[in-house]
């Protein structure tokens, strides 16, 4: 029997930024659909199923945008899912059309994500907006944002771990230099462990050069069963493992506040689908989440690339620089690539591919590789691994 | 030949509370009302009304009011729906009694850090831009 876990075909991403230049988010999505097709050596007639991934309405003006976004494409007609599970809604978005093609509902399917997060709703908006991402009626009204409790999360771990703001500094100066070269990077930036501790504090112990910046941007991936795939030659990846796990949305319901433990969950469940055991050394590369470089910290220890409490020495060593034994975050992550909700996911994925293809900005290629987002503090996380096939 | 153009959008809500009314109308009075629920025992402040761990009906109940600050943030911000930014220090409350901690402000402290801090739930003054921001801490003399 074929082993009916989705290959992918071919991926595009409009680059992350803020794009304050008279373009749509419509003409970010047209751009990455065309662009994976492109890559896929398919046209829109070899699609016959689409997910679409965005987080917010409010930031793009429009309910219910399967349908657009398949008139966008030239495939009005086929059937579209809509996903949303905040920053983890690329990353469901990929499950989705997994779990369809696994099902045997869809053969070929376009995964597109898009999110117009930067420059476009008037940033008390934004603000507003994305205190609505944790227990709005209780945590959000009274004043909660995003970096406020990844501040208050981060302070138990360095309470609790050790964890220094140097070493979380390592994340921003390591993820924004991974950025420099990066066409789809939104902040690519040289910068030293001293400019970070001397950016201006934003939530404490969180400074500016901490924190990752809301993206515009789109990204879209083409993934096939693989007895529908075309014939080649070249290698190809595919995705052999798949976990979706959660947590309270109150982050003072956890009880561990500190620790992703949704993050945990959903790699248990990708790693068990994958087969692996050990995956510190079975993991070789990884797109992890890092809307704050303490996140960063935490979801290396939930994904179990690092003990916990050893993830902040082990960036301080290097051990996750693009060098390193496992390299983190080659593109940037979101720190240094962005953060656009929807298309953050796919892009990642997108990433791997061509990583694990030996297509990726002349870096070395690897065999196997995880890719991570998630939603609230941690609070609804996102697993995929993703492998290397054919020759 | 692409365009930007300015939409002012004001969108009005009629809110309620629901059931979470009493918890809201206890806070704004500086009263701990809690939930406890009668298939675990856990306790939860903010209450929940069926238990999130197992779906247990929940019971209120009054704690004393005061706990220790587990975590802490300083940070300048806008409460939602208010029109002026302000220097805040946001918490993370462990209520007595209670087996979660409590998001909210703490105010009336002016040292460096608040963690391990002995605190009670003081309500508060002035209108709000919301029931939950009556989720105000104040320092106690003793807040075990």
């Amino acid at each position: 029997m074929t082993d009916s876990r989705p290959l992918i075909l071919g991926g595009g991403v409009s680059p992350f930024g803020r794009h304050r230049n008279g373009t749509h988010w419509r003409d970010w999505v047209r751009q990455a659909g065309a662009d994976a097709l492109a890559d896929a050596e398919l046209d829109a007639a070899d699609i016959d199923a689409v997910v679409v991934a965005s987080e917010s309405d409010f930031l793009s003006l429009q309910i219910n945008p399967g349908p657009v976004v398949l008139g966008e494409l030239g495939l009005a007609g086929r059937p579209v899912v809509r996903v949303e599970g905040g920053g983890a809604s690329g990353g469901l978005a990929l499950r989705e059309a997994m779990a369809q093609i696994m099902a045997g509902l869809a053969r070929r399917v376009l995964v597109v994500g898009f999110e117009a997060a930067a420059g476009h709703l008037d940033p008390a908006g934004v603000q507003l907006v994305y205190g609505l991402s944790f227990d709005a009626e209780v945590d959000g009204m009274a004043g909660a944002t995003a970096v406020a409790l990844y501040a208050l999360s981060i302070a138990e771990h360095m309470a609790r771990h050790g964890t220094t703001a140097e070493q979380m500094a390592h994340v921003s100066v390591r993820n924004r230099g991974n950025a420099v070269g990066n066409p789809w990077a939104h902040k690519p930036m040289t910068i030293t462990i001293d400019d970070v501790l001397a950016s201006p504090m934003v939530a404490t112990p969180y400074r500016k050069l901490d924190c990752s910046l809301a993206s515009d941007g789109a990204a879209a991936i083409v993934l096939a069963h693989p007895d529908t795939a075309p014939a080649s030659d070249q290698p190809r990846s595919r995705i052999t493992g798949s976990g979706v796990g959660s947590d309270h949305a109150r982050l003072g319901d956890r009880t561990e506040r500190h620790a992703f433990a949704a993050k945990r969950r959903a790699a248990d469940a990708a790693y068990a689908m994958a087969g692996i055991a050990d995956p510190a050394d079975d993991i070789e590369v990884a797109e992890v989440c890092d809307p704050f470089t303490g996140a960063e910290v935490q979801s290396l220890e939930a994904l179990g690339l690092a003990v916990p409490g050893d993830a902040g020495p082990a960036i301080a060593d290097g051990a996750f620089d693009h060098d390193g034994r496992l390299p983190v975050n080659l593109s940037g992550g979101l720190l240094g690539q962005g953060g656009a909700p929807g298309a953050t996911g796919i892009a990642q994925a997108v990433t791997m591919d061509r990583l694990l293809t030996g297509r990726y900005r002349n870096l070395a290629d690897f065999r196997r590789g995880l890719i991570d987002v998630h939603g609230g503090v941690g609070t609804l996380a996102c697993v995929h691994v993703m492998e290397r096939v054919g020759p | 030949m692409s365009t930007e153009s300015r939409l002012d959008l004001t969108l009005g809500y009629d809110h309620a509370t629901g059931a979470l009314g009493d918890y809201f109308d206890a806070l704004a009075n500086g009263r701990t009302s809690a939930a406890h629920c009668d298939h675990c025992g856990k306790t939860w402040f903010p209450p929940h009304i069926t238990c999130p761990n197992d779906g247990g009906a929940c019971s209120a109940v009054d704690l004393a009011g005061t706990g220790r600050v587990v975590s802490a943030t300083r940070i300048r911000t806008r409460l939602p729906f208010t029109d002026t930014d302000r220097d805040v220090i946001f918490v993370l409350v462990a209520m007595t009694g209670a087996d979660n901690a409590a998001f909210g402000r703490l105010e009336k402290f002016d040292g460096d850090d608040a963690t391990g801090l002995a605190v009670r739930l003081a309500g508060a003054d002035g209108p709000l831009g919301h029931p939950a921001q009556a989720a105000v801490f104040e320092p106690a003399e003793d807040g075990t």
